[in-house]
């Protein structure tokens, strides 16, 4: 079928573009290096040289948008290619932040990934703040191919952080689509606007400022005693929830090749630190290796 | 124009089709299912018949309107068009929207049995279902709706109301609810139903999509909860 337009090309206008190509080269030996190949980019948006804090394999890298915000009319367009057996983590140094859009413009951030036979891409940037008088539009299309892994969260936040300013107007549609092989394998779309009476729903965002979906396209479930450990952390943490300590809500759920975790909470920093306690637990069974926290998270 | 005498035994036909149809003795085993909404009543979400109607109401909205309902447009117009890569495309692509393992197996199954339902109506429609494999719901009850020449807009009706009976029919199962509380619910959503029908039509591709968090959320853990009367 045909691809889906996401923005009209008239509403369109790029602040800035990268794009870039991850390859993998045979070491001596059995090892491979995940190099980044070409590159190109106009506009604030640009990258770090690549960090190999786990081995040369594995590229960490940090996507840089200095002035970090987006007005109205304001699009980012991220495309990457992580070709045959290449291995890319991608994180973010701060949130993303959608501003009061006072334009008829959208505003918004497109990210295409297109994942070789063999390739993984790892998507872990820190949350999107949706401020009061936004209209965002948020897509990400990843393409995976043959046994290609995609493991990524996206987290976003309505209004400024501990409800000083709180989201009162203004709109966001937010999609992801993957697809295998050319197949759809999941698709999620939030679509709402500010006075929608889905927000304070408990079937919608249950009156939440933050909701984030962590999803890996793998059968990570199908691991028993993994499983039997990640049940026992989602019912920890929303075992306090039913004390009376509503700090968030999570739940996993395995389909057919593609696990997914969800949370609803009050709180960014919540979300962040459960998404990364989950990240912990199942990396192993996803890259075969534990856990290595980007430095960048730390500071 | 004059209606014609082969119209009305058509219309006739067609809403004795429908009925058939919406019967909850339809033998697909919908009612074993609650998508979602044994967790909410278990874990006290909706605690009486007045948060059970806004659960149902949302859902419909914002559940079936943007996502099921476009979404049977789409299958329906291919049926029609016999069009093989249209029909796998769109049914790929509702499952690939299935919040959870539990509502995509829901989707599965029922949509296995409705399959084989059609092929009891008429072992003929083998011709029509190797168009489809692995059938969901949507796309089985599409097919029905052609096969019996019911137009789209009384087909999509006749689709969320059974879907809006099985979700009272679940909330007096489970909570328990009492009749009159689940009447009254039934009655409230007719025009949220008539609403959401009309809205679906002017989806584009790119709107579709249901982003019920919540209702992701109490399928996913009502695939752990303890004990349930519905399945998983």
């Amino acid at each position: 079928m045909t691809s889906i337009p996401f923005l009209k090309k008239s509403q369109r206008r790029w602040l800035a573009e990268f794009t870039a190509c991850f390859t993998a080269h045979d070491l001596e030996g059995q090892a491979t290096a995940t190099r980044l190949g070409a590159t190109s980019h106009f506009g604030p948006l640009r990258v770090q040289r690549p960090f190999f804090p786990e081995g040369a394999d594995l590229a960490h890298i940090y996507l840089l948008h200095p002035p970090g915000g987006l007005v109205g009319g304001d699009h980012l367009n991220i495309e990457l290619e992580v070709q045959s057996s290449a291995k890319v983590l991608v994180t973010t140094p701060s949130a993303g932040k959608l501003y009061r859009n006072i334009t008829d413009m959208s505003q918004g951030q497109t990210v295409s990934a297109t994942i070789a036979d063999g390739g993984v891409l790892e998507w872990l940037p820190q949350e999107n703040i949706l401020f009061d008088g936004a209209t965002g539009e948020l897509c990400s299309r990843i393409a995976l191919y043959g046994t290609a892994i995609y493991s990524g969260w996206e987290i976003i936040c309505l209004g400024r952080p501990e409800g000083e300013k709180p989201f009162r107007s203004g709109s966001l549609r937010q999609r992801l689509e993957i697809t295998r092989d050319g197949s759809p394998l999941f698709i999620d779309q939030i679509n709402f606007s500010a006075d929608d009476a889905m927000l304070a729903n408990r079937a919608g965002l249950a009156d939440q400022r933050v909701t984030g979906a962590f999803v890996v396209t793998e059968d990570v479930l199908g691991n028993r005693e993994l499983t039997a450990q990640i049940h026992a952390w989602q019912e920890r943490i929303n075992a306090g929830e039913a004390a009376g300590n509503p700090r968030g809500l999570v739940a996993v759920t395995q389909k057919p090749g593609v696990f997914v975790a969800r949370l609803l909470t009050d709180k960014a920093e919540w979300a962040r630190d459960r998404f990364q306690e989950l990240w912990t637990q199942l990396r192993p069974a996803i890259v075969q290796r534990p856990a290595c926290v980007p430095r960048i998270w730390r500071t | 124009m004059a209606t014609t005498a082969t119209d009305m035994r058509r219309d006739r036909q067609s809403l004795l089709a429908l009925l058939h149809l919406s019967s909850p003795g339809l033998p697909i085993g919908a009612f074993a299912y609650s998508q979602g909404l044994e967790y909410a009543l278990d874990c006290g979400w909706c605690s009486n018949a007045t948060e059970v109607q806004s659960w149902i109401e949302c859902n419909l909205k914002t559940g079936l309107g943007q996502l099921d309902m476009p979404i049977y447009r789409r299958m329906y117009h291919a049926w029609q068009n016999r069009s093989e890569s249209e029909l796998q495309h769109w049914n790929q692509t509702l499952l690939a929207f299935r919040e959870s393992r539990e509502l995509y197996d829901e989707d599965v199954q029922v949509g296995s049995a409705f399959a084989q339902w059609h092929l009891g109506q008429d072992r003929g429609r083998q011709a029509e279902l190797s168009l489809c494999p692995t059938p969901t719901v949507v796309s089985m009850h599409a097919l029905a709706s052609i096969l019996g020449y019911i137009p789209i807009e009384q087909a999509l009706l006749g689709f969320t109301w059974s879907w809006c009976e099985n979700q009272v029919a679940s909330a007096s199962k489970a909570m328990p609810m009492g009749q009159t509380d689940g009447q009254r619910i039934l009655q409230a959503m007719l025009p949220v139903i008539e609403a959401a029908v009309q809205g679906s039509a002017a989806l584009r591709d790119d709107q579709i999509g249901s982003g019920l968090v919540g209702m992701a959320i109490a399928s996913s853990l009502h695939e752990c909860q303890y004990s349930r009367l519905f399945r998983s």
